[in-house]
């Protein structure tokens, strides 16, 4: 491999690497905001639906959201 | 390029990686505005149904109604464009696959915006219910 293809390989693979981090800060934005959702869908379970099997749903919701999370920002690390 | 082949092999150049990479972002694209879709529906419903009581409920209903259509015009436009995008197997020069990479971040920003809007529209909704009915918790 001579060194313009080294050099060539070396920019796309940079270029490759800074468009994925946005797209995981997209990815982490998007979890964050299934987190606050999940307060208010709580609120709302709690004063309007009343149902315990509801209130399971959105505990392994939020437990399941927040290792999403922790996965996310160890791959952006 | 296989616009229905999204695996990576080795001996793909960039450009082809590009594209697949791009091609697979735009199905999760499209799937996200077919979620809102529903989501919409279903929003719009609660304020046609016993929870509107109380609430500014035409003005959230025209609101909703207003992102729905926004949410099915940009819906249409990505098919669209997903359709086109089976012409990039006749593309000859980078000057043409350029013209795709340049489309694809142009609809990534037009999602990202409706997105932005939707969340804080949806906020809005939220803040509101939990304003109504926070009240009532405190009494209990």
């Amino acid at each position: 491999m001579n060194i313009t293809s080294f050099e060539k390989l070396e920019t796309y693979r940079k270029l490759c690497v800074k468009k994925d981090l946005i797209e995981l800060s997209h990815w982490i934005d998007t979890v964050e905001h299934i987190n606050v959702e999940l307060d208010s869908l709580v609120i709302i379970e709690k004063n309007l639906i009343k149902s315990q099997s509801m209130v399971h749903h959105l505990q392994g919701l939020r437990r399941k959201n927040t290792l999403v999370m922790g996965t996310l920002c160890q791959n952006e690390g | 390029m296989n616009n229905s082949n999204t695996t990576i092999f080795t001996h793909d150049n960039e450009i082809d990686v590009t594209h697949k990479i791009n091609t697979i972002e735009l199905d999760n694209w499209i799937n996200h505005l077919k979620y809102i879709k529903k989501e919409l529906q279903n929003l719009i419903g609660l304020y046609s149904g016993d929870v509107k009581k109380g609430f500014n409920s035409i003005s959230k209903t025209i609101k909703f109604e207003k992102k729905n259509a926004e949410n099915e015009n940009l819906l249409s436009a990505l098919q669209r464009y997903q359709l086109s995008r089976q012409e990039i197997i006749e593309c000859e020069d980078m000057q043409c696959d350029m013209v795709f990479i340049t489309e694809h971040e142009s609809y990534r920003h037009s999602y990202l915006y409706h997105l932005d809007k939707y969340r804080r529209l949806k906020d809005e909704f939220f803040n509101e219910i939990q304003g109504k009915l926070k009240l009532p918790t405190s009494k209990l």
